[in-house]
């Protein structure tokens, strides 16, 4: 089917060169969407070392200080930027040093280079810079550790997606 | 048929997209270790955790001992330090009693993982060379490596 349409699309491109003998002209436009990218540019989601100490405890990474991403694309052009919760678990540490498995929930937030909020399934503008759109975003977040948290690594994979 | 027909539209009504999504991933780490690590039996003593660290505080007038506790498993060494370092001895408490220098190291294991209670001899501690009560402060800190 392909192939028929290929035949047909240069038959009447043909047909238009060689059948028409008037000169005749035609003016249109094409816009050209850049692609769209995200990048990890620096920084970490890493907590480091917490004690647990037998009562709930809430900790949280400042999105300042946590992790970094630039998403470049079409300048001024709007794009949806999606990510969720992400749970975290220490089953592989435990795995290889015994103990029980505990789960923690990371709560991201996410905010634009002007330390302003950043939604997850809204769509915000690519700030033009020259000839390529760029939005800066950063993402921190938090946990919450209850009273028996099993100890051990949590590890988990933050996730964001970036769309026209 | 259906995308031969969508790139027609497309040409024809001015339109290229090129590459439309993109996503990127972060791995997150939280490392809990596990204890309490110090608390206290007796006497209010004032606590100031830091990630790795425990210090306590302690006003004491009395020549009464503070009888501290902590618990870990796996935790490593453990440093233990504290101030004025000829005059103090910390003991564990059970029937295998041994002294700790101050800087010096022990390791909580797996098989000991139970309450370790320390005895913090508080009148080596706070007299002074005139064997007066010092009726100062002192702390204690254990470092976790």
């Amino acid at each position: 089917m392909k192939f028929l349409f290929v035949v047909i699309l240069c038959f009447a491109f043909s047909f238009g060169a060689i059948g028409q003998t008037a000169s005749n002209t035609a003016s249109g436009t094409v816009n050209i969407i850049l692609p769209i990218s995200i990048t990890s540019m620096g920084g970490s989601l890493d907590f480091g070392e917490i004690l647990l100490t037998g009562s709930t405890m809430a900790y949280q990474i400042l999105p300042m200080q946590g992790q970094y991403f630039q998403i470049m694309g079409h300048p001024g052009h709007s794009i949806s930027i999606i990510f969720n919760q992400v749970n975290l678990s220490n089953a592989i540490w435990v795995g290889l040093n015994g103990g029980m498995v505990g789960n923690l929930v990371f709560t991201p937030v996410v905010v634009n280079s002007q330390n302003e909020p950043i939604t997850s399934g809204n769509f915000y503008p690519l700030i033009v810079n020259g000839s390529t759109g760029i939005l800066d975003i950063r993402v921190g977040g938090s946990i919450n550790i209850s009273v028996n948290q099993p100890h051990g690594d949590y590890v988990g994979t933050f996730t964001v997606s970036v769309s026209y | 048929m259906f995308k031969c027909a969508l790139l027609a539209y497309l040409i024809f009504s001015g339109i290229i997209l090129a590459q439309s999504y993109s996503k990127v991933t972060a791995n997150i780490k939280v490392k809990l270790i596990s204890g309490a690590a110090i608390s206290f039996v007796k006497d209010n003593l004032d606590s100031n955790q830091l990630p790795n660290m425990v210090l306590l505080k302690s006003e004491k007038k009395e020549s009464q001992g503070v009888l501290l506790h902590f618990t870990g498993k796996n935790t490593g060494d453990v440093i233990i330090n504290y101030e004025y370092l000829n005059n103090h001895k910390i003991k564990s408490k059970d029937k295998n009693s041994f002294e700790f220098m101050s800087d010096s190291s022990f390791t909580v294991q797996e098989k000991n993982c139970d309450d370790i209670y320390i005895w913090i001899d508080e009148p080596s501690i706070h007299t002074n060379s005139s064997g007066e009560i010092y009726p100062g402060t002192y702390s204690v800190s254990l470092v976790y490596n």
